[in-house]
């Protein structure tokens, strides 16, 4: 048996990342603290270097960017492997053994971008992925084009881009029913943009990689406005086989913390359904959370609802590890899942991981009977994952070079 | 007697209040001033900064940024450059809030202009020029002596809650320019120091040449001694190159990264 030790586990790495230490140093937040550390720049003044006057360099540092480096070539090398164990299925009361499993996983990404400009108004940019998995069938051979695009530039006034392309709307970090655009890696698209207009409006005609005539085209178009510090967005996606989609998003910051909501709705053969994500994000120096409640009405009018919540601590009591926890609930049918992991840079580009998956409920809901991140890449190439477990751990190591 | 005295006092308050008045315009004065120095309202400026993060107990990160900022319209927008891992990301300011954009997952994400920058104890927001007559008002000054610069201190309270820090302390050298800033929370906790000890003209304003923070919350003790977390931000090759208005907009920023 193998088991699934990306995405997951990806997430729950970049909530760690995102995490913040719970302490802050007792040495801090005291009047004794403030005075001995009051002065504590004041020997920089004591024989500073004199202020001076430069010349305007004139310098374009969009050059930096646009063409300084005619071609470019970047990328990463991702390799995890690791051991997992727990409980597949519950224990009977007469054999707690029962249910036990044990797996071993390997995984291993290359991703090759290309990235041309021969001019400040054109480029060209293509990002090619292999994965490697040894205990699958298959191996590198598993080659893709993930991206394969051009930009052209007319008059700094409208953008277009042509070719193959991911976009993303809407703005839910663990629920995405605002992504009108899922799945547009896969088209071959053009967009037009206008940059300037409001603040920045798209139209969109997509097909997919088989043409099967004027019918398998979509259409898409969205504006984006900020007004009085408040985003609003909206978009349309028509396609005569998926119906007509809107989507208005609304986004705020109210006292230090991002407030957003998104809805959308969906007319297909004169019948409407109805989804939403309204969630919050909260930063403070050592710690990050995230909320978010799902909601969709199908066209029968059934109420499938949904509510998660991540949390992430960074240097957790003045260690180099970093804690992150993540919960779904399924308001719906009372599964969930909750993963729990702490994570380690003991080098530069590895990162250990120490972590484990817990689901409850009943064996048809939803958190039981489906892989618990759905859109998670490697659940594409990989049958059985974590998910399986109803109660494990895991013990994870993972090198990435970026270059 | 009793209306003489009653007169008398009515003349002490009048004086009192006319001189706290002048006390406040010249502080409103002095704080035009020092916004002034750094403003570019009539072009914009473009410059690299290099920001280099040192951790209590010694671990550095550098991160090197591209900056275009218009001052006229209150926007900037920043470009990563190193480290290879972040090249390609972006951040957009249009008035107080923020577009992060992130190459890997092609998203952008619209939060406060008041988060860390890269993690370090340089603000998203400190990449604005200064707007202290806007958001603040000074209610004491003093006269100190900075290392080799006479100052006024002036101490600063918010006037909105647009702002990071509700309280500020600055020393303001003889010709207007901020050398030292106290960021303090509204309980009056400090919660960071900004030591600007040079600048750099370019044209008719000023830009620092350099400058280095320490983060009064991020702190440990080492070797018996607090060492505080402590960022050091070099601004180099400053350029007033006016700029296409697309520049200041999500669709640039998602067309330049790599």
């Amino acid at each position: 048996m193998s088991f699934r030790i990306g995405r997951p586990l990806a997430i729950v790495l970049v909530l760690a990342a995102l995490a913040s230490a719970a302490a802050q140093e007792a040495a801090t937040g005291t009047a004794e603290a403030d005075e001995a550390s009051a002065g504590v720049l004041d020997d920089l003044f004591d024989e500073p270097a004199a202020d001076t006057v430069v010349a305007d360099t004139g310098e374009d540092y969009r050059e930096t960017y646009v063409t300084a480096e005619k071609v470019a070539l970047g990328g990463s090398f991702y390799a995890l492997g690791g051991v997992a164990g727990g409980y597949v299925l519950w224990p009977t009361e007469d054999d707690w053994t029962s249910g036990l499993d044990r797996s071993l996983g390997a995984y291993a990404k290359t991703t090759l971008t290309l990235d041309a400009r021969p001019s400040s108004i054109a480029r060209v940019r293509a990002s090619f992925v292999s994965t490697f998995m040894p205990t699958s069938s298959a191996a590198w051979p598993r080659f893709s084009i993930s991206e394969l695009y051009g930009d052209y530039a007319i008059a700094e006034t409208v953008f277009a881009r042509l070719g193959q392309f991911t976009s993303v709307w809407g703005q839910g970090r663990l629920f995405a029913p605002g992504d009108l655009m899922s799945g547009s890696g896969s088209y071959f698209s053009l967009r037009a943009s206008v940059p300037t207009l409001l603040d920045g409006v798209s139209f969109y005609a997509m097909t997919p990689v088989t043409m099967a005539g004027y019918q398998s085209l979509a259409y898409a178009a969205k504006a984006d406005l900020v007004l009085a510090g408040t985003y609003l967005s909206g978009g349309v996606r028509y396609r005569e086989a998926e119906g007509l989609r809107g989507l208005v998003s609304v986004k705020r910051v109210a006292f230090g913390t991002d407030l957003m909501a998104d809805a959308t709705v969906r007319w297909l053969e004169d019948a409407a359904s109805w989804s939403g994500v309204a969630g919050f994000f909260r930063e403070w120096d050592d710690l990050k959370l995230y909320g978010e409640y799902y909601w969709a009405v199908d066209a029968a009018g059934a109420l499938d609802h949904k509510a998660a919540l991540a949390v992430g601590f960074n240097n957790i009591a003045d260690t180099p590890l970093d804690l992150g926890v993540k919960a779904r609930h399924s308001l719906s049918d009372g599964s969930g899942i909750v993963v729990a992991a702490v994570t380690w840079s003991p080098w530069r580009y590895v990162t250990a991981t120490v972590g484990a998956p817990f689901i409850y409920g009943g064996d048809d809901g939803y958190y039981v009977s489906h892989s618990y991140d759905d859109e998670d890449e490697d659940t594409r190439v990989q049958a059985q994952g974590l998910q399986d477990y109803r109660l494990g751990a895991f013990v994870t190591l993972a090198l990435k070079i970026p270059f | 007697m009793k209306k003489t005295i009653l007169l008398a006092m009515a003349c002490m308050a009048a004086a009192l209040s006319a001189a706290y008045a002048q006390d406040a315009g010249s502080r409103s004065a002095l704080l035009r001033a020092v916004d002034e120095r750094v403003a570019f309202p009539d072009t914009d400026l473009s410059a690299r900064y290099t920001i280099v993060k040192r951790d209590p107990g010694g671990a550095t990160s550098t991160t090197v940024a591209a900056m275009f900022r218009r001052d006229a319209t209150g926007q900037f927008l920043i470009l990563i450059l190193e480290p290879t891992a972040d090249k390609g990301k972006g951040y957009l300011k249009e008035g107080d809030n923020l577009w992060l954009y992130d190459p890997v997952g092609k998203s952008f994400t619209f939060t406060s202009a008041k988060e860390r920058f890269q993690n370090s104890s340089f603000r998203n927001s400190d990449f604005n020029a200064y707007n202290f007559s806007r958001d603040y008002r000074a209610v004491s000054d003093r006269s100190e002596k900075l290392g080799k610069f006479d100052c006024d201190v002036l101490e600063l309270e918010a006037l909105n809650d647009r702002v990071t820090f509700p309280k500020v302390v600055l020393w303001v050298s003889d010709d207007g320019l901020v050398r030292k800033m106290e960021d303090y929370s509204l309980s009056g906790q400090l919660m960071r120091t900004t030591a600007i000890p040079s600048y750099q003209k370019v044209g008719e304003r000023w830009v620092p040449m350099s400058m280095v923070i320490v983060d009064h919350l991020k702190s440990r003790t080492v070797g018996g001694k607090v060492e505080y977390e402590r960022t050091t931000v070099t601004v180099s090759g400053p350029s007033l190159k006016k700029l296409p208005d697309s520049t200041y907009t999500k669709e640039y920023l998602e067309r330049v990264s790599r």
